[in-house]
């Protein structure tokens, strides 16, 4: 297990430097010249042109004009021996730590809120359309899955406003504070992983229910209630805590277009603004935090399984 | 709101007083401003030229943008309500730069203790309350001390929304009471709404085409004229921009007053537009609708980018309209970034933009930039002595009308010989509640700034 | 007393692409305290037979003939009677124990459960477990208890499924092919317990099998099966020391002891009955009236008779 445990954690930081630089690298690849870009951005009046000199000035404040490698090592380096992000070149050097510190709050605040959604919401539903297979009930909750998986989230989230924000007057349109700001997202965000979760929880109960240990649960003379918690319930699941831990590490790597929609102040939205403005600490950072929380998230679905299914240990 | 510049300007764009009460050009590179004196600060200190220098010496040190324009060299306290400002060179539209809200006068207590910019002290009719770094979320109070009159408003809240469609449903719940920007086909149908109002103004931006001159035939203003008659601008504003907006009319917009008036909006005929091309020797002979000379059709690479909404829509009408009179035109979308390489490298013979032409109010500010051989915008690298002559006999004549003078016939030869082909203004929208009384549009600020008069009727 | 008395029982399973006709007209009885093996190959119809007594054929079975257990009918039997009788009347020993052990349960708790959801104290259900893990021989049954099926051999999971049917002295043990898939000395084991069992408790065994070995030390009664119907039947003395059908001294020549003589040839399908006796295309001795007319089972006594009509005679 300690061997396993140390493997793991050479891997998570393998990743992450190999998914910073290869953003890293990638950014300068793109077509556009950062300095220019950060100009455009950070100094009123030159949206529409830039100076050689302002130009000349950027680059020279952040070293743009180092070898690309030179200027990636320096940044990691900070990480490494300082655990420094950099200072943005956009957000008139604020350090890259605050900026995620107050990006990432929000992010997880909202991905939790889905989380519980697609839990309390998919998964006893799948168990329900299970039990009662190709009845009415089921057939009208897996159509509904069918809807909320073919339309795009911006236009559920559109719908959503539309009907409770505007129609029924319940909810704020937007914003980030209140406890109301926060259903529409993460509905909104939910809904997808709540149909996929719905159906899959769906079938791997139907396939545990027609495991030979249903049948002898059944000789064995325990009641239908008693098999399904205790037997059906747990093995079903299985299978599905993988499916969530991928969804809450998608969740957890902020979602550009709800975020945008619903101006909630998450990393997807300091990513793509970071993007658009060539900030590249903020964005290699942002990519690194969201790298590291997908495996942390997936490294934690993994280590359950060792605490839920006693056929797995890990060496 | 909670900062002023030292000039103000009208809806005109003309200069008006505003913390300074007047000011004269003393020497080629010397000003003096006399100031307000009865004018306080957030923090109840009277405005004096010290915090004046201070603001001018801070903003030039740190914008760019504001010391290239100004080219500031420094300034003097002459008395509490007397400053001097000295430049490099001869600038004579040093006052409408200083106009700029870059030059928003600020308090030195705006600063924390390590001389970071921490709240903004100004003397404006708002003042700091609060802002959340996190939603960028930011109020202000009102200042009851203000020197220009009642402020009517207790406080604003300024808030992000930045996707259009959430913001227009913001404003048709009344969870906000003002906002800019509509998708413009949207506009209609929220003016309709009971209790809101969709307002439509020009502002200080025009939709133009730059124009290569390292790529041949472009160098031939028939060609450059023929392109101009092939565009329908009419069309463009009314079906791309949903008349918001209007067809270009000069370089500038109709209410600038330095504008020259005599100007009119650019004829649409491609008639003519295809007789120019054939006295240039293009003529279409194998049928198939594009116009050639020499066994080569005459091919337009035209390329805008995705920054601005109307910019990829109006390009394609563009092309087609340039393919009506026989041009093979070959539009190209793309992110901003990538559109600067591409002009950086030359590889493009028209790129569509929505330039900026007034962010300093006078049109020394645009117009060397574009026509100049040197000009910072003259990315097309548009050479023309008599014209660089013209605009630096304007920008260096220290008589305001002379000056004008000279940039009308800077601005009316341009027209003629089309470096850059202009296309239109562009507009914006103001979508506000019917409770929401006293807004005047300021097409002068960039982007959007409300009056202390504004107010909310209940 | 006769404690199962089956009569007639047909089973069939609708399919897309016919009916499967799983067991036809089976008749037999049980006494207390008796074994019955139900013996023939894969397919001939044995495990049917015990899931139509419990009750756990798929819903789209059809059922016809009477399951007379202990005077009550049990095809027509409420559903909650019919819970009521299982794990404490009708316990089943399962075919593959590997997959009916929930893989997420220890071992102790396997059995345990069935104390605890009747009400008994876990503590009690545990101690209870253990006891029945002694008694399959699974020692040290703490440790045993605290492990889970994965960790069990293929004989010992054997021994834990049938712990757990003989856990509530159930009158009737149906064991489906209780020896299949295990190696010679699981085998041992497993036919030592159920004849320990048998012993115990006085209970009757239904015991499903194609292991002819296990039948001959365990029965007093031999069925042998054939394509879904009972093609003879008689005490297991005289099953094994005189068959009367073709068929069962086939079965009986194949026996690792008497020389492995394979038997060529295939039974018919189960959806594709033939119209005469359904062994007349593997007959040595079949007659063109074997080929037309199905035989009757010529019943000398209620649990004795052949289904042939060139029967060895005693």
């Amino acid at each position: 297990m300690h061997y396993y445990l140390i493997k793991r954690l050479g891997f998570l930081v393998l990743t992450i430097i190999a998914a910073s630089a290869l953003a890293f690298f990638m950014l300068h690849a793109v077509p556009g010249e950062t300095a220019e870009n950060v100009a455009r951005h950070t100094i009123v009046g030159m949206e529409d042109s830039v100076s050689a000199e302002v130009a000349q000035e950027i680059s020279s404040k952040y070293n743009l004009n180092d070898p690309i490698w030179i200027q990636y090592t320096n940044w990691l380096s900070g990480l490494i021996f300082r655990g420094d992000l950099g200072s943005s070149y956009v957000y008139k050097d604020t350090s890259v730590m605050t900026l995620i510190s107050l990006a990432l709050g929000p992010t997880i605040i909202l991905a939790i809120a889905s989380m519980l959604i697609v839990i309390v919401v998919g998964i006893p539903l799948g168990m329900y359309c299970a039990v009662h297979e190709n009845r009415p009930s089921d057939l009208i909750i897996r159509g509904a899955t069918i809807l909320s998986i073919s339309f795009p989230s911006f236009w559920l989230a559109l719908m959503l406003i539309l009907v409770f924000s505007l129609m029924l007057n319940l909810l704020p349109v937007a914003g980030y504070g209140s406890p109301a700001n926060i259903v529409l997202p993460a509905v909104a965000l939910a809904l997808h992983p709540t149909a996929v979760v719905l159906r899959i929880v769906r079938t791997s109960m139907l396939e545990t229910l027609g495991q030979q240990y249903i049948t002898f649960a059944i000789a064995k003379g325990l009641s239908f209630g008693h098999i399904l918690w205790n037997h059906a319930i747990k093995n079903a699941l299985i299978p599905v805590l993988t499916l969530l831990g991928v969804y809450f590490g998608h969740l957890l790597a902020g979602t550009v277009i709800i975020e945008n929609i619903f101006a909630w102040p998450g990393i997807g939205n300091l990513l793509i603004s970071s993007v658009d403005a060539r900030d590249i600490p903020v964005v290699t950072s942002c990519i690194v935090v969201i790298v590291a929380m997908f495996l942390i998230v997936n490294f934690v679905v993994d280590i359950s399984y060792h605490f839920i299914d006693p056929r797995i240990r890990y060496e | 709101m909670v900062t002023e510049p030292l000039v103000g300007a009208t809806q005109e764009f003309v200069l008006t007083p505003k913390l300074a009460t007047s000011w004269n050009q003393t020497s080629p590179t010397t000003w003096e401003f006399k100031l307000r004196d009865d004018v306080k600060f957030h923090n109840g200190q009277p405005m004096t030229a010290n915090e004046v220098k201070f603001t001018l010496d801070r903003t030039c040190k740190l914008n760019a943008a504001s010391r290239e324009m100004a080219d500031y060299k420094s300034s003097r306290v002459i008395d509490d309500h007397t400053i001097e400002v000295t430049t490099n060179t001869n600038i004579p539209i040093l006052p409408a730069i200083l106009h700029y809200s870059n030059f928003g006068i600020i308090h030195p207590d705006s600063l924390n203790a390590q001389g970071n910019f921490s709240i903004p002290v100004g003397t404006g009719p708002m003042m700091y309350d609060s802002f959340d770094q996190q939603t960028r979320v930011f109020t202000v109070k009102k200042n009851p001390d203000y020197w220009a009159g009642t402020v009517k408003l207790d406080g604003v809240v300024f808030s992000s929304v930045p996707d259009h469609n959430s913001r227009t449903l913001a404003i048709e719940k009344g969870d906000i009471d003002f906002t800019v920007d509509l998708p413009y086909n949207e506009a209609e149908r929220i003016d309709a709404l009971p209790g809101i109002t969709v307002e439509k103004y020009l502002t200080p931006r025009v939709y133009v085409l730059y124009v290569n001159f390292d790529r041949a035939p472009l160098q031939d203003i028939r060609l450059r004229q023929a392109l101009s008659l092939a565009i329908n601008r009419t069309d463009i504003v009314n079906h791309v921009l949903y008349g918001i907006g209007q067809p270009a009319k000069g370089f500038f917009l109709p209410s600038m007053s330095f504008g020259n008036k005599n100007l009119e909006q650019l004829p649409y005929d491609p008639v003519k537009a295809k007789a120019l091309l054939a006295e240039m020797g293009y003529k279409d002979t194998n049928g198939d609708g594009i116009v050639e000379k020499d066994g080569q059709p005459l091919t337009i690479n035209l390329i805008t980018a995705t920054n601005r909404p109307a910019l990829s829509p109006m390009a394609e009408t563009i092309g087609s309209d340039l393919k009506a009179i026989g041009i093979q035109s070959k539009v190209e979308v793309m992110a901003s970034a990538a559109g600067n390489d591409r002009v950086s490298a030359g590889t493009y013979d028209l790129n569509l933009v929505a330039n900026n032409i007034a962010m300093v109010p006078d049109p020394g500010y645009i117009l060397p930039k574009w026509f100049k051989s040197t000009g910072d915008t003259n990315k097309g690298h548009y050479k023309n002595a008599t014209l660089d002559a013209q605009i630096d006999d304007a920008m260096h004549t220290v008589d305001d009308k002379e000056r004008l003078a000279k940039w009308n016939k800077v601005e009316a030869d341009a027209y003629d010989l089309l470096p850059i082909i202009p296309v239109a203004d562009y507009g914006v929208l103001i979508v506000k509640k019917d409770t929401v009384q006293g807004y005047k549009f300021d097409p002068t600020a960039h982007d959007y700034a409300l009056d202390y008069e504004i107010t909310i009727t209940e | 007393m006769t404690l199962l008395s089956i009569h007639d029982l047909n089973v069939r399973f609708p399919t897309g692409e016919g009916t499967v006709h799983a067991s036809r007209d089976v008749s037999f009885s049980m006494e207390s305290g008796e074994v019955l093996g139900l013996v023939g190959e894969t397919g001939s119809g044995k495990s049917v037979i015990g899931q139509a007594i419990i009750r756990l054929l798929p819903s789209n079975a059809n059922i016809t003939g009477t399951i007379a257990f202990n005077g009550q009918e049990l095809t027509t039997l409420k559903d909650d009677a019919m819970h009521a009788l299982r794990g404490r009347s009708i316990s089943l020993v399962p075919q593959n124990p590997s997959g009916s052990l929930d893989p997420l349960l220890r071992n102790g708790m396997q059995i345990g459960e069935i104390f605890i959801e009747r009400g008994t104290a876990k503590n009690t259900a545990w101690e209870k477990a253990c006891d029945l893990l002694v008694t399959v021989g699974l020692i040290p049954s703490e440790q045993i208890a605290k492990e889970y099926p994965h960790e069990l051999s293929g004989g010992m999971r054997q021994r834990l499924t049938t712990s757990i049917a003989i856990a509530e002295n159930s009158r009737l043990i149906i064991a489906d092919e209780p020896t299949k898939g295990l190696d010679f000395h699981a085998r041992e084991t497993t036919a030592r317990v159920l004849s320990e069992i048998k012993k115990r408790d006085n209970a009757s065994l239904l015991l499903i099998t194609h292991d002819l070995y296990l039948a001959e030390h365990l029965c007093d009664w031999i069925a042998v099966l054939y394509a879904g119907e009972i093609v003879e039947i008689g005490p297991a003395g005289q099953i094994f020391n005189t068959p009367r059908h073709p068929y069962t001294q086939a079965l009986i020549r194949a026996m690792p002891k008497n020389g492995l003589v394979p038997l060529d040839g295939q039974s018919p399908s189960l959806m594709a009955i033939p119209e005469g006796c359904c062994f007349a295309d593997r007959c040595s001795c079949h007659s063109e009236r074997c080929s037309k007319e199905h035989p009757d089972l010529i019943q000398e006594s209620l649990n004795g008779g052949v289904r042939c009509h060139h029967p060895f005679s005693s």
